[in-house]
C-alpha cells in the first residue's frame, strides 16, 4: 500500500528526495550478490575458515582465526537494506581476500539468519570459497 | 527494486549513489576498489564523464561531489579501509557568491582549511588544471593564491600538455612536486557524427562555394568572438566567399551585445545564438572547412578537442597555446593584434583546409578517444594509489 502510494507519487514527479530513498529502501530487498567477479570454486588447501555468527540485535560478525573483520558500519542503518547488505559483503571480502580463505562457514544461530546466510553465500563466491553450515 | 531518481544528478541521494557505486566494484581484486570522488561536477561539460570513462576497470570508482561539504558523509559512509581520492577540477566554486576581495580570500582561508582536513584524514588530493585562472575574474590575486596553495599541497597534479608544468610554473612561481600529462580526450564517438557536408551545408543554407570557419561553444569575453570581428572584416576583402559559422550560447557578460549587434549585421558572418544539442553539433563541424579560435586566453579547450574530432584544422590566436593541442602543421596562428596581417593569413587558406591535414587532425583525433586516454590515465593513477 505505502510502495503503490509513493510510486503514484513519483510517477506524478511530486515525491520527495525522503519519499524517493523510502520507495528505494521498501522495494530494494534483493539478496547480496558476490563483490566481484566469480572465480571457479577452488578452495586452496590448507585454507582458513571464515566464521560467520549473529551477534544480539541481529548483525553478523566476522572473523578469520583470532582476527575479527570489519563488516557493518552503523552509518548503514538508513541504507536501503539490500545496499547495507552488499556493502558488508563487499568489507568482508575485500579483507579475507589474500588469506586462502577455504570456507566460509555459518556457525551456531547464524545458520538460522537469513542475512548472514546471503552474506555468507556472496563472499564466499567472489573468494572463490564454498560456504558451509547454510540452511540450503 | 526501484531507483525513482536518476543516478548520480541528485545531491539529495548523493550517498546511495555512491555507495551503489562503490559497492559494484571488484572487491575480490588484489588491487583494491578505491573511492574517486571527483568536484565539482560540471554536467554540461562532457570532460568529466570522458576522462573517467575507463577508470571502473582499474578499480577506480568515481563518484560525483556537487558540492564539497557533501565529501563527509559520503566519506564517513564507505567501507572501512576503502582508499580514498579527492580530485578536485574547475575551483571556480572556491570564491563564487563572494562580492568583495575580502570575502573571496576567506572563501579561500575556508577552502584551504578543508582540503587540510580531509588530507590529515589520509584522503588524496589530485588537481586537474583545466586554465591558469578562471576566464573571467574578479580577485586575481586572490585567485592566483588559491592555485599556489594547490600546486604545493596537491599530492599529483593534472596537466593535459607537457608544456603546462612550465607554464604554471611562470605564471605563479611554484612548481608541483608530481604531475601526470593525461592529454583533453577528444569526443569522437562521443557526440552524433553522420552527416556529410553537403548535407549539412544544405541544413545550414550555406552554398557549397564557400569557405566556413567555424567556432562553436559558448561565446564568452575570452574567446574573442569581438576582436576576430575585425579580422573577419579585411578578411573577407581578401577572400569574398569567407564565411564565419559561429554557434553557441552567448553568456550575459561585458561584450555580448555588442557581439551580438555587430555579428547580426555582419554579411560573412552565420550565428546561431543558443545552445547546441549534441545531435546538431556536427552539422556545424561537418559543415565548415576550418576552425577559427581567435581567444584572448585559455591553457586547454574542449572546443579544440571537439573541432578536431570532425577532422577540422585550426586558426588560432597567437594569445594562447591552443595550436600546441593539435598535431603538427595542423594550425595557423594569427596574432589578434595585428588584424591586417591576421586577414591575410586567414584569407590566404591553403593547406589547413586541404585532405591531407584533415585527415592527419582526425587521426589525432582518432588516437586521443576517451578510451584510450582514460584507460592509460587510469592505468597510472592506479599505479601512483598502489604505490603509496
Amino acid at each position: 500500500m505505502i510502495v503503490n502510494t509513493l510510486l503514484a507519487l513519483v510517477h506524478r514527479g511530486e515525491s520527495t528526495p525522503a519519499e524517493q530513498e523510502r520507495l528505494r529502501s521498501l522495494t530494494g530487498t534483493g539478496p547480496a550478490l558476490p563483490p566481484g567477479p566469480v572465480p571457479p570454486a577452488d578452495p586452496p588447501n590448507g585454507a582458513t575458515t571464515l566464521v560467520v555468527t549473529a551477534l544480539p540485535g541481529g548483525r553478523p560478525r566476522f572473523a578469520v582465526g583470532d582476527e575479527e573483520l570489519a563488516g557493518w558500519r552503523p552509518g548503514w542503518a538508513t541504507l536501503a537494506p539490500a545496499l547495507a547488505e552488499q556493502l558488508t559483503a563487499c568489507t568482508v571480502t575485500a579483507q579475507a581476500r589474500g588469506r586462502a580463505v577455504g570456507v566460509v562457514a555459518l556457525a551456531g544461530s547464524a545458520g538460522a539468519d537469513p542475512v548472514a546466510e546471503r552474506i555468507a553465500r556472496a563472499v564466499a563466491a567472489a573468494l572463490g570459497a564454498s560456504a558451509s553450515g547454510a540452511s540450503q | 527494486m526501484i531507483i525513482p531518481w536518476r543516478r548520480g544528478t541528485s545531491a539529495a541521494h548523493l550517498r546511495d549513489d555512491a555507495l551503489s557505486a562503490i559497492a559494484a566494484a571488484d572487491w575480490a581484486s588484489a588491487t583494491p576498489p578505491v573511492a574517486w570522488l571527483h568536484w565539482p561536477i560540471d554536467q554540461a561539460n562532457p570532460y568529466q564523464a570522458l576522462i573517467y570513462s575507463r577508470f571502473a576497470a582499474h578499480n577506480l570508482v568515481p563518484i560525483r561531489l556537487a558540492r564539497l561539504p557533501d565529501l563527509d558523509a559520503v566519506t564517513a559512509a564507505l567501507p572501512e579501509g576503502t582508499p580514498t581520492v579527492l580530485h578536485v577540477h574547475w575551483l571556480y566554486d572556491v570564491t563564487k557568491g563572494t562580492r568583495t576581495e575580502a570575502a573571496a580570500a576567506a572563501a579561500v582561508d575556508a577552502f584551504e582549511r578543508r582540503i587540510g582536513q580531509q588530507r590529515s584524514r589520509g584522503i588524496r588530493l589530485v588537481w586537474t588544471v583545466h586554465n591558469l585562472l578562471p576566464h573571467e575574474t574578479a580577485y586575481p590575486e586572490v585567485e592566483s593564491n588559491l592555485r599556489r596553495f594547490m600546486l604545493r599541497t596537491a599530492d599529483l597534479v593534472h596537466v593535459m600538455q607537457d608544456g603546462h608544468p612550465a607554464l604554471l610554473r611562470d605564471a605563479f612561481g611554484v612548481a608541483p612536486e608530481r604531475t601526470v600529462v593525461a592529454p583533453h580526450p577528444s569526443l569522437v564517438g562521443a557526440v552524433p557524427d553522420w552527416v556529410d557536408l553537403r548535407t549539412a551545408r544544405a541544413a545550414l543554407g550555406i552554398p557549397l562555394g564557400a569557405r566556413v570557419l567555424a567556432t562553436v561553444g559558448q561565446i564568452r569575453p575570452y574567446k574573442g568572438h569581438a576582436a576576430f570581428l575585425d579580422v573577419l572584416d579585411l578578411a573577407t576583402k581578401l577572400d569574398p566567399r569567407l564565411r564565419w559559422l559561429v554557434a553557441g550560447k552567448i553568456r550575459d557578460e561585458p561584450g555580448a551585445e555588442e557581439f551580438l549587434r555587430r555579428a547580426s549585421r555582419h554579411p560573412a558572418v552565420l550565428l546561431h545564438p543558443g545552445f547546441v544539442p549534441d545531435g546538431d553539433l556536427q552539422l556545424f563541424l561537418r559543415a565548415a572547412d576550418a576552425a577559427v579560435f581567435p581567444y584572448l586566453r585559455s591553457l586547454n579547450s574542449g572546443a579544440v578537442a571537439l573541432a578536431a574530432s570532425f577532422g577540422l584544422a585550426a586558426y588560432a590566436s597567437a594569445q594562447t597555446n591552443l595550436a600546441d593541442l593539435l598535431p603538427e602543421g595542423a594550425a595557423v596562428r594569427f596574432d589578434l593584434a595585428d588584424a591586417a596581417a591576421s586577414a591575410q593569413i586567414v584569407a590566404a587558406g591553403g593547406h589547413l583546409e586541404q585532405p591531407p591535414t584533415r585527415s592527419a587532425v582526425a587521426e589525432h583525433a582518432h588516437g586521443l578517444r576517451a578510451e584510450p586516454v582514460s584507460d592509460r590515465f587510469a592505468l597510472t593513477l592506479r599505479e601512483w594509489v598502489d604505490a603509496d
